[in-house]
């Protein structure tokens, strides 16, 4: 919880980011289905109204590889 | 455990449906006003995200590491801090739309004498794409 920004708004505090290695990604090219990215992790962020407003791929933590890379500066609080 | 998702389920046939897997040949904005975002691709190639700064995320390819796209965060509330800072800022938003290369010029100028190379050389191409393609923002910035 709690999307952060060097020079972050207070009301992304509240904005939620669910990270998860899925077994599955799909190729953006043919949507087909596909193994996951090796090294990355899945992220789907969500605002405070929990509107998704975004997701992707991202390379993950060099010694948790189950969180993004930079988890510990991009983000405020583990909630769940 | 994980949930599997049913590929047939008529949501999930109709998802897959438009899935374009036609080549793209120019840059394409997606406004997100409700996530205060807009996403910029540039071609249908797999990526994966990378963060530049609290502005902008850019998307690589994973083969060549090529531009993909860009995800650009926070659009309102960066404009309302540029037009803070600098207001004639607010010459360049004209009937509540603002040129992406003028918020990728702002989103680099607002980095102290940026030293990171591989941000500004992103920052540069990202400026460079949105002003040959003549790109412009409309996210109900009147309010700024």
């Amino acid at each position: 919880m709690g999307v952060r920004d060097l020079q972050r708004d207070l009301s992304e505090d509240k904005w939620l980011c669910y990270v998860a290695t899925p077994n599955h990604a799909y190729d953006h090219k043919t949507g087909k289905k596909r193994p996951s990215w090796p090294g990355e992790v899945f992220l789907v962020f969500v605002t405070e109204e929990r509107v998704v407003y975004n997701w992707y791929w991202c390379e993950s933590d060099g010694l948790k590889s189950h969180l993004p890379a930079d988890y510990e500066a991009r983000f405020l609080e583990k909630v769940l | 455990m994980a949930n599997e998702i049913d590929l047939n389920d008529a949501f999930a046939r109709k998802l897959m449906a438009r899935v374009q897997t036609a080549s793209w040949s120019e840059p394409r904005v997606f406004p997100n006003a409700d996530g205060d975002c807009i996403e910029l691709l540039l071609s249908n190639d797999n990526y994966r995200a990378e963060r530049l700064d609290s502005l902008v995320t850019v998307y690589v390819n994973r083969e060549n590491g090529e531009l993909v796209g860009a995800l650009v965060k926070g659009v309102r509330s960066f404009v309302r801090k540029m037009v803070a800072r600098i207001p004639g800022f607010k010459i360049e938003i004209m009937d509540g739309k603002v040129k992406l290369e003028y918020l990728f010029t702002a989103g680099l100028w607002s980095h102290d004498a940026p030293t990171n190379q591989i941000l500004v050389q992103r920052y540069r191409k990202l400026r460079q794409i949105a002003e040959a393609a003549d790109l412009e923002v409309d996210l109900e910035l009147e309010a700024v």
